[in-house]
């Protein structure tokens, strides 16, 4: 019993001699090379691995499933110990998505793996001046923990959240992973929303599978696009393409607008004159001659039919006429009827 | 004694393997596709009639020369997987012809290993999309019931 519990106690002490010689190492790395910015790291390879690694860059999203030898633009062998890096003084100033992958032994180089334990891949964030450090203990390839450099934790954060969603996947009846994969996915979103770092954000977006919540969200993509504006970048170009634009007054819709408008100021129009006409039919003064008005003013104005006669230089007789005219017409049977006919 | 314990854990096991095996079936699909040049997409469609415990794709494509795009479809039209693969190679054996099955270690290649835990009822589909593509294609499909 004491022989196993030494045993075990020389290989616990091994271990952490090991881990403590990896970190310092790759501390040390970075100390010394202060002006020779670059991604280095360690690595653990079993033997069904080539030991080079091959960094690709990613120029939209819709490629980080291509394999292609045009896309990658260096290697890096891994020393006997595990150790590997890649310099970074030849990318572009902003940051771009990279990939690293390893091959497996008589396979071709350009090879990619996706999903179960031989995934041969993993992403990461770089530019021109990037010092990235990478530590991966684990068998799995593409398990990775970045050391200091914040924006690249948060995408490993993102993978770990995508490996939750496709165990559940994997291990759950389909209304649970539905339910499981709805509520991460809203994680990723959130990730996406709040993150300082715009490639981040939209590597979270493109890991949440917006494609399938574009439709009904509609309004959450297009205000991330408003939030991200500023960034001129074809990573976001392109993503922009794939957003439907904000409804807007131009083209086609402004044409349906201003038909509208017309249609309605025609109606409008067309519905007052016929008030006016239905109100001219209903006030028996509008129905009056203008000769008959004439004569009605003066009537109105208490004048007798010769005053009338005189002041409209017409004879005592057609005013007569006309004032029985006015009373047919107004419905009254008196001279007072009709000076009191409200107007 | 110890013959009755022997023979006794003996007839659990057996009849415990035996019960497990009659509890699952596994049908197996495999398909492979040699092309040349060929631009013509193919899709090829597992149907799940009945409650599956368990789907599993392997795909395995190595392009030669051309570029190659697989996708995976569930029966309600979500991709559920996808990968691409680029060559722009040309290699000529010595007497000028390329051969189609090769060694195409210079090419590039291209896996994807998906499960899917009690898969939706109807039609999954493999979509094969090449672009003046030579190579060649394995597609498998377990489905554990």
């Amino acid at each position: 019993m004491k022989q196993t519990n030494l045993f075990f106690s020389i290989n616990v002490k091994r271990y952490f001699l090991l881990i403590i010689l990896i970190y310092f190492n790759i501390y040390t790395h970075g100390q010394t090379s202060n002006n020779n910015t670059q991604i280095e790291g360690h690595i653990k390879l079993d033997s069904i691995w080539n030991k080079k690694l091959y960094l690709s860059h990613i120029s939209d999203f819709s490629k980080m499933y291509t394999m292609s030898r045009s896309m990658i633009i260096a290697e890096s062998k891994v020393d006997s110990l595990g150790f590997f890096k890649f310099r970074t003084d030849f990318l572009p100033i902003e940051n771009n998505l990279y990939r690293i992958h390893v091959s497996k032994k008589g396979s071709s180089e350009a090879s990619i793996i996706i999903g179960g334990k031989d995934e041969n891949h993993f992403f990461l964030i770089a530019n021109k001046s990037s010092e990235i450090k990478i530590l991966n203990d684990s068998k799995i390839f593409n398990n990775v923990t970045f050391i200091r450099d914040e924006k690249n934790k948060i995408l490993s954060e993102i993978d770990d959240i995508v490996r939750l969603i496709d165990s559940t996947n994997f291990n759950s009846t389909k209304i649970k992973s539905d339910f499981v994969s709805n509520a991460f996915n809203e994680q990723l979103r959130q990730i996406a929303d709040t993150c300082s770092y715009p490639l981040v954000s939209l590597y979270a977006l493109h890991k949440s599978k917006f494609e399938q919540d574009i439709k009904n969200n509609t309004q959450f993509y297009q205000d991330f696009l408003d939030k991200q504006q500023n960034v001129n970048s074809v990573y976001f170009q392109n993503f922009k393409n794939k957003v439907p634009a904000r409804k807007t007054l131009s083209g086609k819709n402004s044409y349906i607008v201003l038909i509208s408008f017309i249609a309605f100021g025609l109606g409008f129009l067309l519905n007052t004159l016929l008030n006016r006409k239905k109100r001219e039919k209903n006030n028996p003064i509008k129905t009056l001659s203008i000769q008959e008005r004439k004569v009605y003013r003066l009537l109105k104005a208490g004048k007798s039919n010769k005053e009338i006669s005189e002041e409209l230089n017409i004879g005592v007789s057609t005013v007569k006429s006309h004032v029985s005219n006015i009373y047919s017409k107004l419905s009254v049977k008196s001279r007072k009827e009709a000076i009191n006919f409200p107007l | 004694m110890k013959l009755f314990k022997f023979i006794m854990s003996l007839i659990l096991t057996l009849t415990f393997s035996l019960s497990t095996l009659a509890q699952s079936t596994e049908f197996k699909t495999s398909r492979n596709l040699g092309f040349k040049d060929s631009s013509k997409t193919q899709e090829i469609t597992i149907n799940i009639k009945e409650k599956t415990s368990n789907l599993t794709f392997e795909i395995l494509c190595k392009v030669k020369e051309g570029n190659v795009t697989v996708e995976i479809y569930d029966p309600s039209g979500h991709k559920q997987g996808e990968f691409a693969v680029e060559s722009i190679e040309s290699q000529s054996d010595s007497d000028g012809e390329v051969s189609l099955f090769s060694a195409i270690a210079d090419g590039v290649s291209g896996e994807i290993k998906k499960a899917v835990y009690e898969p939706e009822l109807g039609k999954w589909v493999v979509k094969f999309i090449p672009k003046k593509a030579t190579g060649r294609i394995q597609i498998i499909s377990y489905q554990l019931q």
